[in-house]
């Protein structure tokens, strides 16, 4: 049985946002609610500046699932860290204990309440019925019923983002560090714009993070 | 998203798409095959506008009388540099495309890139008392004075700035929804840098030299 993860390489993601943007496009996810994140820091330093992509991370011992006090979470049988938004009674518990911050709580509850937690579903929906419109509605597309593979993967231009089964995923990672070795020198940054003057070069003390 | 590129053109068929194309400096079908227009009209180096002047201004041009000599003379008299020291360039982002209409309506592009902003270095943003994420002035020869939010990087040099142009529904600081028609109006609405970009026309293509001009960046008094 596959198990699925996501993996993000760094080196290779441009911050092109297309990840986050078939994210939302392919659930109708509210403004507000940010299933999928890019995070770049040391925005602007001259080779530093590093990108990744952001979600649920489908955790094998998933902190969301712990502390759920209504215990609305469950797996299914490829890894997917599933909820129902039914049980859900939006008290952000799961929001607390995530260390990526992917549960997140649409703005639209009464007298300001939190509404149902949303988030990052690996396109695999929820315990409605496949395909079903209530599933749609409440979770977005379930494209893993349909053989399909989570839309922000399939979308990544420099196919940074990977997503599937993590032995594949595993592979796929392993022959591209075995063939062009890994840190900028992938992309030829010295060929570019030449190797840092100071070979002991490292990352700054501070870092700036943007969004 | 299928890759199929890399499934059927590459793996299959052995095409791979590769550049081969050379840049040529020499243009030998333009009427000056090594450009003559080297400094901008509107610049921060009179030193380089003496030894690289441009063209002589044209009467004529696509029927329209087009200037480049004369102004880019008469900045260097003026000293309109020192009034303005800084370079303005305006260039792309990735969540918006063209003047911005379609792209700021869409949902989930609007929301990744909300306000228009001005990239600054931090050298220059500390000279003037200016924060990140604060409104500041752009303010250029043609009397523009344009409100858009500081981005302090180090991606910019001191000498220059740079605003997106994808932007438009702001005029010099109002917010103009009131004059779209109901329901009409982008999501994201900002400042246009071309109001504030200058005068200048591509001796061949009569394309506008809005990528660079110069400007000073000034905080708003609290």
């Amino acid at each position: 049985m596959a198990r699925m993860k996501f993996i993000c390489d760094a080196e290779r993601c441009i911050e092109c946002n297309g990840c986050v943007t078939a994210c939302k496009n392919e659930h109708e996810v509210p403004w507000g609610v940010n299933r999928r994140r890019v995070i770049t820091i040391n925005d602007g330093v001259q080779g530093q500046e590093k990108s990744i992509s952001v979600a649920c991370m489908h955790c094998s011992d998933a902190p969301c699932m712990a502390v759920c006090p209504v215990d609305c979470f469950y797996r299914t049988d490829e890894g997917v860290v599933l909820h129902d938004k039914d049980i859900c009674i939006g008290c952000g518990y799961c929001s607390y204990a995530c260390p990526f911050g992917a549960p997140q709580f649409p703005s639209n509850g009464t007298f300001g309440l939190r509404g149902k937690m949303d988030k990052c579903t690996f396109c695999a929906g929820g315990p409605e019925e496949n395909g079903s419109k209530a599933e749609f509605d409440k979770y977005g597309r379930n494209r893993l019923s349909e053989g399909k593979l989570p839309a922000c993967a399939e979308m990544c231009s420099t196919k940074a983002l990977l997503g599937g089964d993590g032995d594949m995923v595993a592979d796929i990672f392993r022959t591209r560090v075995l063939k062009r070795g890994k840190g900028s020198e992938v992309w030829g940054w010295g060929t570019a714009y030449g190797v840092a003057t100071n070979p002991d070069a490292k990352a700054p003390a501070v870092m700036e993070i943007k969004r | 998203m299928s890759g199929g590129i890399q499934r059927v053109c590459i793996m299959v068929h052995g095409v791979h798409p590769f550049g081969n194309a050379k840049a040529r400096a020499v243009v030998w079908n333009f009427p000056d095959p090594v450009p003559l227009h080297r400094e901008p009209l509107y610049g921060t180096r009179p030193d380089l506008v003496a030894k690289y002047p441009t063209h002589d201004d044209k009467k004529n041009f696509w029927r329209m009388p087009t200037l480049y000599k004369s102004i880019q003379q008469k900045n260097v008299e003026t000293k309109l540099a020192e009034k303005f020291p800084i370079i303005l360039t305006s260039g792309r982002l990735v969540e918006y495309e063209g003047g911005g209409e379609e792209t700021r309506s869409n949902p989930w592009l609007a929301e990744l890139q909300q306000d228009n902003f001005v990239e600054i270095n931090p050298k220059t943003a500390a000279e003037r008392g200016i924060r990140n994420g604060e409104y500041c002035i752009v303010a250029t020869p043609t009397g523009a004075r344009i409100k858009v939010k500081a981005k302090i990087t180090q991606g910019v040099g001191p000498d220059t700035v740079f605003v997106p142009f994808h932007f438009s529904g702001w005029w010099q600081g109002k917010d103009m929804l009131e004059y779209y028609p109901e329901g009409a109006a982008p999501i994201v609405r900002g400042e246009a840098v071309n109001t504030a970009t200058t005068y200048g026309y591509d001796s061949v293509t009569m394309m506008q030299e809005t990528k660079t001009t110069i400007c000073n960046v000034e905080k708003i008094p609290a």
